[in-house]
């Protein structure tokens, strides 16, 4: 039985904030370098200390028995209230940490208890990789969870969420609470069960997406006066039933930039597919109509921009083919439409780089960002189809959009919001005018003693991918783990096909061969061992490394080549030399790297590709620099778009406010 | 043609609220309607295309079965789901429909606070031009509607060419008195008159417009008091006409105003003809003036936004051309200047797009020269305050525009692809622009009231009073150096030359007398009165020398009091006429500091003069020379104000020749003798070094600013 209070907090969500403009947002970005300054870390510090202190004091000499009985006592304390005493949470805190030490044996250091007390704090912590976040966040997970309101742990991917959830199951039974998780493969019910467990494990993705449902299936009665007004004059209230979540109350993000940032451009769409015959014929038609069209004379292509335009010339083409359409899409604009986005699908969308085509003919869209397939996720209408009609795949029906909303707005329903990364600082401006998070950077437990090896610049991939494999092989000989990362699909299995001629059989990693994840991160560490994985291998991977792969100076990470963004990199060469363990890295860069293609000017590049033919001295440093800038360009047309996302959220629901509220997700 | 929001509005059932009406309208060819609310007084304009799905927006379908119902009927021309969102998005901002359920109240509180807001904003920045509301007339004007019908009725109209040939005819007629008084008219005792008739004129100005509107069927319901450059003036809201069909019903409310103001200016006109100086009869030239010239000046001019401009627009068949114009400048520079291929202009033929062009060059040239004159008007005649409004201006009509031209080149997304060409684009022309105004140096001049005079004049004063008796040169007329001019007659002087003659042969009889007689005592009183008296006898006869007065000099004697003294007493020391010589003048020049510091660094500067009434003549000056001493009285009181010249003077004696700033003297040589007497007041400009306009424009800002501390 659900109470009537219960039943209100379930569907109150705190309407996101108005984000600051103008001269508000350059004083709100003041608010936000004071807010991330080192006192607050100081302030961490000293609490973990306090911590620290119940812990070795009087929780010390407690057996297992007498430290239940304190932790039934603290969560009795702790449960139901909205604002519990700081003191209290401590010491919440020095219980979570004892039990951990008592079922898991970890005793957390001083820097995990200030990532956790961030999370109290509301903080995004940057934590380097490899400082056992997992812990971490079980245990803010816990102090959270034991206040009672629904908490909500965000992993990066399903396969995180479901493997965090069950290591650290012990922890939470032990502290009387249930980790529960949510993958894609769940059913509804599935779903239900789950997430009623004190604490949630799941992907922002399956979160919003059954926020979205939950919200479908509420209809008109929208806002939780309404309903409550409903439940108590209605007598029968059927619905209730069907609502999956539990509330939205608190959020801890791992990987929060990821999430928060970089997966924030799309926002998350549910559909429902309907027939329209002559829509799914037309995209046949526009595709052969775009093959005959001819680069620079019947269009232009803007790579940079990803923005293909039709010439006057190839206007008339499409127009003296355009009795071949359905009259629906014989108008001019329309026409024209189709042909583009035919094209669009011709010359930006790359098998195996931005999607793959699987065993029963569907298209499954990658993730530029993590390289995992996106399970379900469709493009727009229109262009989904013309990928298809380019692969000569059966055209399917069109997805119509029946609920919205971007990981923005639906982040900022929440009512405390933390999270982790190791990779937070680049964008701690972004992550303050938008989440309110103030970026905290919580010092290492021990020193990084991993070495970064001179970077290696090469004019084209193949010249690049052959070194590559000769260090490669001689690391694997001297008895070093080998992590090669690279940024497709594609580009991982021709390294691999590199390989087949020596005796070194590689482990590969993609979005193809996702199945065995687990089983291939878990021998990555072996001596002699070759991973090749695209950036799957990135965020939350934890390779074990075997004492004498230590010895011999631990994994060797390659990375082949630069990724949109600095974070992503740094991601990467975070999987070596974790936990002050020894490791070295290094990158590979060639003149063909995409990167480079797409937002260097044409002469730029024949600039330092005269002047490394010519062997000028300082022409590798060079090539250096203007990978930095090609980074720095590409991070900044993200942070436009991502822009660009909720101005867009923004603008629609100032136009569009006279539309129902429910419709306005 | 698919839109990723299209679920937001699809289940939504909508429906135009009731008091919103449509009308088609035919503009050069092109179907439109026009949606206008009566309540709020909206309107929007679109296309049939469009309003086939508008109108079937009737409460029974939603908009997605309404959309497929169109898609249906024209396959070809309904608009896509990205078209229909923003076509309901805009009627909404309007407030053109209604939902059937409560609308987001956050939302339109919201809008409703932003739009007050912008209108506000709107206001500041508009802050010459502030609209204060006041009353509805709408009861007044229904009351009036019988004559609102007459007035345009043929009737109506008969009689007003009637009584505007009446009035041309009696303004022909007194043309030249009309002339005369042209110049009281801007005196600044009538100044407060003028305001005064100003107002009541536009008052009848403006029910003009509020009438015809209403009998063309439109609603006038906004009366108010808009301050113009901070002078209030009425006026009624008859935007209403917008929505009129047939043009002619446009443009004749259009033309309302000026069409009773020059009702008006003909009835004044027959008053003022019957009246004269008297109090009702300046009043009507006053009348008179504002309602044709002011009119003439400002209503008509449709580079301002008055009655011209709709009447241009609604002519033309281009609503909002001012807007459209700017756009089409817009246009135009982004297509050919920056290529940005995405430009689209808002003419939809190709005579909109030259009416468009020709509407927005020379708008924009007549902005600009109107910004210059109001900010230099507004500085020069306010103390500090006027410095500061200036200022304001200029920030507001020039940096602002600029930095948002800055804005738009440095990040809109219109220019993605062709930035670089943009900027180096505007660049070039602002470097052209720039060294267009510091290098290139532009001819200067400044001007300088004077007055002509003649080099030699001589006042011809008599010494001895008398009666006019004879003239031998009659006036004016050329006379040689001792000519006799005039002869005067004093028959007491006479009689006292008699009598001292007579005295004095006395006396010297009675000297010989004494001498023969040895009375050596009497001889030496006797001559000392011999001596007295034949003083007094020198003293007369010269006196009576004086009573011919012969010209001193050769040149044209002239004399205005001469011919009707004739037979008068005229008193001793009497100016009655001047000897000048004509052919020898120089034009004496009051030059303020500034110029004369700047004149006598430029001894060879050339210099014209112009005289009032032959301005079409310019006499050249040979050379001149500044008169090293500042100087206060000026060199006749015509040129100060008590005298009707433009330089201020002490109002406290001085009989208006003591300047209120000291001023150089600039006496110039003419190369030609004008055809003009002396004591004409002129004007000389003199040219001076050719400067770049920046310099020239910093130095007037200073001057501005010194005069000012």
């Amino acid at each position: 039985m659900i109470t009537p209070t219960q039943n209100f907090y379930r569907h109150a969500v705190r309407s996101p904030r108005k984000l600051s403009t103008g001269i508000d947002k350059g004083v709100d970005a003041l608010i936000g370098r004071m807010k991330r300054r080192s006192a607050h870390v100081r302030k961490l510090k000293r609490d973990a200390q306090k911590v620290r202190k119940i812990f070795d004091g009087e929780l010390a000499g407690l057996t297992r028995e007498e430290l239940s009985g304190e932790i039934q006592k603290l969560y009795g304390q702790l449960r139901g209230r909205k604002k519990s005493s700081a003191a209290l949470k401590l010491r919440g805190l020095a219980c979570a940490a004892a039990a951990s030490k008592e079922v898991l044996g970890m005793v957390p250091y001083q820097e995990q208890l200030m990532g956790a007390l961030a999370v109290e704090e509301g903080l995004f912590a940057e934590m380097a990789t490899g400082e056992g976040k997992t812990l971490t966040i079980a245990l803010a997970g816990i102090v959270a969870g034991w206040q009672g309101q629904p908490c909500h742990i965000i992993t990066a991917n399903d396969y995180l969420a479901e493997r965090d959830a069950e290591t650290m199951q012990t922890l939470y039974r032990f502290c009387g609470l249930r980790a529960g998780h949510v993958i894609g493969t769940h059913t509804p019910s599935d779903r239900k069960l789950q997430y009623q467990a004190p604490v949630v494990y799941t992907t922002s993705q399956q979160l919003l997406a059954d926020f979205l449902r939950d919200r479908l299936s509420l209809g008109s009665d929208f806002t939780p006066a309404q309903r409550l007004m409903h439940a108590l004059v209605q007598e029968e209230d059927a619905p209730e039933q069907e609502l999956v979540l539990r509330g939205l109350h608190t959020a801890i993000i791992d990987e929060g930039d990821n999430v928060l940032i970089d997966e924030a451009v799309t926002p998350l769409v549910i559909s429902r597919t309907y027939a329209n015959a002559p829509f799914t014929a037309c995209c046949t038609i526009a595709r052969e109509l775009a093959l005959s069209l001819m680069q620079g004379r019947d269009f232009q292509l803007d790579r940079k921009r990803k923005d293909i335009r039709l010439t006057p010339t190839g206007e008339e083409v499409v127009q003296r083919h355009s009795h071949r359409m359905p009259p629906v899409w014989r108008s001019h604009d329309r026409r024209n439409e189709l042909v583009v986005t035919a094209l669009v699908a011709e010359h930006f969308f790359i098998q195996d780089t931005h999607f793959v085509v699987t065993d029963e003919g569907k298209i499954e869209i990658i993730d530029e960002f993590t390289g995992r397939i996106l399970p379900g996720r469709t493009w727009k209408q229109g262009l989904h189809q013309a990928v298809e009609a380019k692969c000569g795949l059966e055209i399917t029906d069109p997805a119509e959009t029946m609920a919205s909303m971007s990981f923005q707005r639906f982040f900022r329903m929440f009512q405390r919001l933390s999270a982790f990364s190791g990779t937070a600082q680049e964008s701690a401006g972004e992550l303050w005018h938008i989440y309110r998070l103030p970026t905290v950077k919580i010092p290492t437990h021990r020193p990084v003693i991993r070495k970064e090896q001179p970077a290696q610049t090469y004019f084209t991939r193949e010249e690049k991918f052959a070194a590559m494999v000769e260090e490669a092989k001689g690391m694997a000989c001297e008895g070093r783990s080998v992590l090669i990362g690279t940024r497709t699909v594609s580009d991982s299995e021709r390294l691999a096909e590199l390989f087949a001629q020596s005796k070194i059989c590689p482990q590969v990693l993609n979005a193809v061969r996702h199945e065995e994840e687990a089983q291939i991160v878990s021998r990555a560490g072996e001596a002699g061992m070759v991973t090749i994985a695209t950036n799957m291998a990135g965020r939350g991977t934890d390779i074990h490394v075997p004492e004498a792969v230590l010895l011999k100076g631990g994994l060797h990470v390659m990375m082949a080549e630069c990724n949109a963004s600095g974070r992503i990199d740094r991601q990467l060469l975070g999987r070596t030399g974790r936990q002050g363990n020894p490791g070295t890295y290094r990158q590979f860069h060639s003149l063909e790297d995409e990167l480079f293609q797409r937002f260097l000017p044409k002469l730029q590049r024949a600039r330092i590709s005269a002047a490394m033919k010519g062997g000028l001295p300082g022409a590798r440093g060079l090539l250096l620099k203007s990978i930095d800038r090609a980074q720095a360009l590409s991070e900044k047309g993200g942070v436009k778009q991502r822009r660009t996302v909720l101005q867009m959220d923004s603008w629609l629901d100032e136009q569009l406010s006279f539309t129902r509220p429910e419709s306005r997700i | 043609m698919f839109s990723e929001s299209w679920h937001r509005v699809a289940r939504e059932v909508v429906t135009l609220s009731p008091a919103v009406n449509a009308r088609k309208q035919v503009v050069h060819g092109e179907v439109w309607y026009v949606l206008h609310d009566r309540i709020q007084h909206e309107f929007f304009r679109v296309r049939p295309a469009a309003w086939a799905f508008i109108a079937r927006l009737r409460g029974d379908r939603n908009v997605e079965e309404v959309w497929e119902a169109c898609l249906e009927l024209y396959p070809d021309e309904a608009p896509g789901q990205e078209e229909v969102i923003r076509l309901l998005s805009q009627l909404y901002q309007h407030n053109l429909f209604q939902s059937t359920f409560a609308p987001d109240s956050a939302q339109l509180f919201d809008r409703y606070r932003k739009k007050k807001q912008k209108k506000m904003r709107g206001q500041m920045i508009n802050f010459l031009f502030i609209h204060l509301p006041l009353f509805d007339p709408n009861r007044l004007l229904k009351a009036l509607s019988p004559l609102a019908v007459f007035l345009f009725s043929r009737w109506g109209m008969a009689l007003w060419s009637g009584m505007i040939f009446i009035g041309l005819k009696t303004v022909i007629e007194h043309f030249g008195l009309l002339v005369e008084q042209s110049e009281a008219a801007l005196a600044p005792g009538n100044i407060g008159w003028l305001y005064l008739c100003m107002v009541s004129i536009k008052l009848f100005h403006e029910f003009g417009h509020g009438l015809a509107c209403k009998r063309f069927g439109g609603e006038v319901h906004d009366t108010g008091v808009m301050l113009m450059i901070f002078t209030p003036l009425p006026y009624v809201d008859a935007s209403a006409s917008w929505t009129f069909r047939p043009k002619s019903h446009r443009m004749i409310v259009d033309a309302a105003g000026m069409y009773v103001e020059f009702f008006l200016a003909a009835i004044a006109a027959v008053v003022w003809a019957h009246t004269g100086n008297t109090l009702v009869g300046r009043l009507a030239y006053n009348v008179m003036f504002i309602s044709s010239i002011s009119t003439m000046l400002f209503n008509l001019n449709p580079l301002l936004r008055f009655d011209g401009y709709y009447l241009l627009s609604d002519g033309l068949d281009l609503p909002n051309l001012y807007s459209r114009a700017t756009q089409q400048l817009k246009h135009l520079c982004e297509s050919h200047l920056f290529d940005v291929e995405a430009s689209i202009s808002p003419a939809h033929t190709r005579r909109e797009s030259f009416w468009l062009t020709l509407y927005g060059v020379a708008s924009l040239i007549y902005r600009v020269f109107l910004l210059g004159f109001i900010v230099y008007q507004v500085s020069t005649r306010f103390l500090g305050l006027g410095l500061l409004i200036a200022a304001f201006c200029l920030i507001l009509y020039f940096v602002v525009p600029l930095g948002k031209f800055l804005k738009y080149l440095c990040f809109s997304e219109r220019l993605h692809r062709s930035r670089k060409r943009a900027v180096a684009v505007s660049a070039i022309l602002a470097l052209v622009l720039l060294s267009g105004i510091s290098i290139v140096p532009v001819p200067r001049s400044s001007t300088s009231p004077g007055i002509l005079q003649a080099k030699e004049d001589v006042q011809i004063i008599n010494i001895t009073d008398g009666f006019v008796a004879e003239v031998f040169t009659r006036s004016p007329q050329q006379v040689a150096a001792g000519d006799p001019l005039f002869r005067l007659q004093n028959d007491e002087l006479d009689q006292r030359i008699q009598s001292a003659q007579k005295l004095l042969s006395d006396t010297l009889v009675r000297l010989e007398q004494a001498r023969q007689e040895g009375t050596l005592l009497l001889i030496t009183p006797l001559q000392r009165e011999v001596q007295t008296l034949q003083y007094l006898l020198f003293e007369l006869e010269k006196r009576r020398e004086g009573l011919l007065i012969r010209a001193p000099i050769s040149g044209t004697w002239t004399s205005p009091i001469l011919t009707e003294m004739m037979g008068t007493w005229v008193p001793r020391g009497t100016e009655v006429g001047r000897v000048m010589e004509l052919s020898d003048m120089e034009f004496l020049a009051v030059v303020s500091q500034k110029d004369a510091a700047e004149l006598v660094n430029l001894p060879e500067a050339k210099a014209e003069i112009r005289f009032p009434g032959q301005a079409a003549k310019v006499f050249e000056v040979s050379a001149f020379e500044v008169h090293p001493a500042q100087q206060q009285n000026l060199p006749s009181a015509a040129l100060g104000w008590l005298g009707g010249g433009k330089i201020e003077v002490s109002r406290e004696g001085g009989e208006g020749v003591r300047a209120l700033e000291s001023f150089f003297l600039v006496s110039a040589e003419l190369h030609q003798t004008p055809q003009v007497y002396p004591y004409q007041t002129g004007r000389i400009r003199f040219y001076l070094e050719p400067e770049p306009f920046l310099y020239q424009g910093l130095r007037k800002l200073r001057q501005l600013v010194q005069n000012r501390l």
